[in-house]
């Protein structure tokens, strides 16, 4: 069988044959990167981990279907978005208050408490929890496409054209919704990024 | 391979943080086409590192044990696995050839359905005739409905006189 240049692609291959160390093999490379997708577009941790893990069995299940000239990644995030998307829908006909939520009185109060490794001071983690929000509040907010757009551009595994077989739409459209996102994200998120409250969140500066 | 070069490194800006040689790489090559800065360039910057401090989700360090773990729940239902080794199995061929299999088990399964309405037509015949053979007893000797047709096409009326007519043919 001829060798194939993309290694996920090879793993792929084998996981088609029921290769479960294959298999694993895709999840070490790829699960925190689907998670992060799905945790920047839903905004909940546990909800984020479980359906990257739905992501992967799905993959598992439909590794029959997997074509070698489809890139790997530009497949495994379309299961995502897809996941992603009924999970949204899902939630649009059934909404719940989250328990993660702050109860009403204390809106004002940063909506999720992220634990922070680093050794900052205290106020530098209140700023940095609290620019986490916003950012997730303003990513939140942005239309469904859009969203998607930016949160895959932030990978740097994938190109412009497969965002696009991603979202399924043009090149020009990704490139459209990108920027149209930006623009709104610069908007929404103005104050902080004229005040470099940043800075606290991202050491190198 | 080549270090990217002025467009790529502004299109590279708004996708991460370039490292420090990126950018003196970009700010030279911005310091000569002034043109190609773009208006809110440091805007532009700042939110590509605000969208780069995102921190990444917290995945458990047993993802992938649990995942398999999962795995191995759906697989070890019998019916999903014989449901998942049937897909798998169909999977394996041609689209045109599962089409064709479609078909035929389609037309395997109107042939079936005929045959038994067939079945179930002969059965309903056998028993009205048994029915009939079992009314058949009451009824009078064949002999005296040979001239059925010629009685029944008598005309309506009073019956003649039998008596008189006897006597008429002596």
């Amino acid at each position: 069988m001829a060798e194939h240049a993309d290694p996920d692609a090879a793993l792929m291959l084998r996981v088609q044959r029921g290769d479960r160390r294959a298999f694993e093999a895709l999840m070490a490379r790829h699960a925190q990167a689907v998670a992060n997708f799905l945790y920047h577009a839903l905004g909940d941790a546990a909800e984020a981990e479980d359906l990257t893990q739905n992501v992967f069995l799905q993959v598992y299940k439909s590794a029959a279907r997997y074509r070698v000239t489809a890139k790997f990644t530009t497949w495994l995030f379309t299961i995502a978005r897809n996941l992603c998307l009924n999970e949204l829908r899902r939630r649009a006909r059934h909404p719940a208050l989250s328990l993660d939520a702050p109860p009403p009185e204390f809106e004002d109060a940063p909506a999720r408490a992220v634990p922070d490794l680093r050794p900052d001071g205290p106020v530098d983690t209140l700023l940095l929890s609290e620019l986490e929000a916003k950012i997730q509040e303003a990513l939140g907010d942005l239309p469904e496409a859009q969203r998607t757009a930016i949160l895959l551009y932030r990978e740097q595994d994938l190109s412009y054209d497969d965002i696009a077989a991603v979202l399924g739409c043009s090149l020009t459209a990704v490139k459209s919704l990108i920027h149209r996102g930006r623009e709104t994200l610069k908007r929404r998120l103005k104050p902080y990024l004229r005040t470099g409250e940043w800075s606290a969140a991202d050491p190198q500066l | 391979m080549n270090a990217p070069q002025g467009p790529q490194l502004l299109e590279l800006a708004r996708r991460r943080p370039l490292t420090p040689a990126e950018r003196a790489a970009l700010d030279a090559w911005l310091a000569q086409h002034p043109e190609a800065r773009p208006a809110d360039w440091a805007e532009e910057l700042a939110l590509t590192r605000l969208l780069a401090a995102l921190p990444p989700a917290p995945l458990s360090p047993r993802f992938v044990e649990n995942t398999l773990a999962a795995l191995d729940r759906r697989e070890g239902k019998p019916a999903a696995s014989w449901a998942s080794a049937w897909c798998r199995w169909l999977a394996g061929f041609q689209p045109a050839w599962r089409w064709a299999g479609a078909a035929v088990l389609l037309a395997a399964m109107l042939g079936g359905w005929q045959f038994q309405q067939h079945r179930r037509e002969q059965v309903r015949l056998a028993e009205s005739i048994l029915a009939v053979s079992t009314l058949a007893g009451d009824l009078p000797d064949a002999a005296a409905l040979a001239e059925f047709d010629v009685v029944l096409h008598l005309p309506d009326g009073p019956l003649p006189d039998l008596e008189a007519l006897a006597r008429a043919l002596e």
